[in-house]
């Protein structure tokens, strides 16, 4: 009987043995590293939209960097690691090519440059697959983004109304302005417990590869910068939702949404994000919008920073965030669905 | 999970399959005479095997564990004597057909649908799959039966499927949205249910050989490979088709 078995057993092997490893079909740029001398702020690999934000100094943006890299494994890439690049003539590019040779990716290096913040968000792409949109600045840079990248995963339909962060006609200045809108879970999101998303948008960075394990910490937030800020001033306008709703979808019967709307400064270079922005000890200022209820029509905001009493005013290294969600508990995935904040002329304004 | 059916009213309906198959056995015996050319048996076993590729694809890197589960088979046959040793068969049997198999998968490629929202992408990591379906099933075939008490059975099998599940997770990874270019998402566990798209039908060939050893009493061993896959067409959560390819061994009795 033994033998039966290990005379069919060998039968199924044979018909159903492990074939030879597939080539590597990868193409990622997976660390983009520099002296942290030559640096402000830690690059950020955005791997969503394939590029990478260097915050230089001064000195390395005229020297130019040599910065080591590591791919895939087995891939190639183009300019090598190590060689010399300038952005005299503006972004570098680098093609990632994969083991397996059929897959070829293309990230645009460039230099961040935040200026003179104040933000308009007259400028938006949209993403390539996705269709979500994001807005850049008049020097290029893409300074804002939001929690889009996460929800494009939970499979809404590729266009840029059906995602929470998108751009808007409703502007105070120019001809838009940036809407953020609390929308339903999808049915594969519910599947996983989550039946909102609270619209968000925010300075940084969204780190989709660690969505799924801890979704708080995806959102990575500030960019370098340099003084001290006084204010965060702008312009919004907010429509509350009509239904309260806890994390399982139970409405909350008397309670009405809030939207949040804030300004932070602390020290770098590595970035605070969604699950410690409220409480790390690197948070030197705030500046909060302190009432989120309703209002109709563009209204006015100028918050000051509130220091810390006991901050090191020769702290280098600083970082400031600019948050904004249509649900102030949406972190928490609570919300009114259909709550709409609008956003336009945001800015940091000095000492 | 609408085609879990009441286990109660399940064990009613069979039992009242076996009742009219035996009422109209009897009644055919009863139109011959006393020297039947009937014979009627009763067969139980245990079926090892999977619903499997029947090759298996480059993605699947390893298979870590396999059990093969509870897994079951009863049935009665009855088969009717032709001439020189030959005969024809068919019979109404319940076949638990499952599996429980860990294995670690790289790029592979899914999409997952629910309604109007679908991710799609290659998952690289743990894969862990626990089948267990029953199905109601009529074999139809030809038998030889040696004077040295052996008997060889070669046809096909019809099986509905009364209960499927098809279950599992995919942990310890990474998710690359979209294809192998995609962003790469770490995944640290995450559960999935494929049961109600569970083909209901399946048909396959059947082959098999009994040993009669003492008395009425017989070993038995039956391949039972099916042709239809375990997932329609339209399924897309696992991108290569698989087939339920099962070996059925255990004891047979004549019951006369």
């Amino acid at each position: 009987m033994k033998n039966i078995i290990a005379l069919i057993c060998t039968a199924f092997l044979l018909q159903s043995c492990i074939k030879e490893e597939p080539k590597n079909p990868e193409a990622d740029i997976l660390s983009f590293q520099l002296d942290e001398s030559l640096l402000t702020g830690k690059t950020v690999i955005n791997q969503s939209n394939n590029t990478i934000q260097l915050f230089l100094t001064g000195e390395a943006f005229d020297s130019g960097v040599a910065p080591i890299i590591e791919i895939s494994p087995n891939a190639s890439i183009s300019p090598n690691s190590l060689d010399s690049i300038h952005f005299d003539n503006g972004p570098v590019e680098y093609v990632v090519t994969s083991q397996a040779g059929f897959n070829k990716k293309t990230y645009t290096v460039e230099v961040a440059n935040v200026g003179n913040w104040t933000f308009d968000f007259e400028d938006w792409k949209a993403h390539p697959d996705d269709k979500y949109e994001y807005p850049f600045e008049s020097n290029g840079s893409e300074i804002w983004t939001s929690g889009n990248p996460g929800v494009a995963l939970s499979g809404i339909p590729k266009i840029a109304s059906a995602y929470p962060t998108r751009s808007t006609t409703d502007a105070y200045s120019g001809s838009k302005a940036a809407e953020i809108v609390t929308i339903p879970g999808t049915e594969l999101s519910e599947f996983l417990g989550i039946y909102l998303y609270a619209g968000s948008l925010f300075m940084g960075d969204f780190n989709s590869s660690v969505v799924l394990i801890n979704p708080l910490s995806a959102t990575e937030f500030g960019e370098p910068y340099i003084g001290t800020p006084d204010r965060f001033v702008g312009y919004y306008k907010y429509t509350p939702g009509n239904t309260f709703q806890d994390e399982n979808k139970n409405p909350v019967s008397g309670k009405v949404d809030e939207c949040s709307l804030y300004a932070v400064l602390f020290t770098g270079p590595e970035r605070l994000n969604g699950s410690n922005i409220n409480t790390s000890d690197k948070v030197i200022a705030t500046a909060k919008l302190p009432d989120g209820s309703a209002r109709a029509e563009y209204t006015k905001f100028d918050i000051p920073f509130i220091y810390k009493a006991d901050w090191d005013s020769t702290a280098t290294n600083l970082m400031v965030a600019i948050v904004a969600s249509s649900s102030s508990e949406g972190d928490r995935y609570r919300g009114a669905l259909g709550s709409r904040l609008v956003v336009d002329s945001l800015a940091i304004v000095p000492r | 999970m609408m085609k879990h059916l009441n286990s109660e009213n399940m064990k009613k309906n069979i039992l009242i399959l076996i009742v009219i198959f035996l009422t109209l056995h009897k009644s055919v015996v009863a139109q011959e005479d006393s020297k039947s050319n009937m014979d009627v048996y009763i067969h139980v076993g245990y079926n090892l095997g999977g619903l499997a590729p029947v090759s298996f694809p480059n993605t699947i890197r390893e298979i870590k564990s396999y059990s093969p589960g509870f897994s079951p088979v009863i049935g009665l046959e009855s088969s009717y004597k032709l001439k020189g040793g030959w005969g024809i068969g068919s019979g109404i049997g319940l076949d638990w057909k499952g599996m429980k198999v860990t294995d670690r998968v790289q790029y592979f490629h899914t999409i997952i649908t629910m309604d109007g929202s679908s991710l799609e992408g290659d998952f690289t990591g743990t894969n862990t799959t626990n089948v267990k379906n029953m199905y109601l099933s009529i074999p139809l075939y030809a038998s030889y039966t040696t004077e040295n008490r052996w008997r060889f059975k070669g046809g096909m099998y019809f099986a509905w499927l009364l209960d499927g599940s098809f279950t599992g997770s995919v942990s310890d990874g990474y998710l690359r949205k979209g294809n192998s270019l995609g962003e790469k998402v770490e995944v640290d566990y995450a559960a999935f249910d494929f049961s109600d798209e569970l083909n209901n039908f399946d048909l396959g060939i059947s082959v098999g050989a009994e040993k009669y050893l003492f008395g009425n009493f017989g070993v038995a061993g039956n391949l039972k490979w099916g042709l239809i896959p375990g997932f329609p067409e339209s399924f897309t959560g696992i991108d290569f088709n698989m087939y339920n390819i099962y070996l059925d061994l255990g004891i047979t009795y004549k019951i006369f």
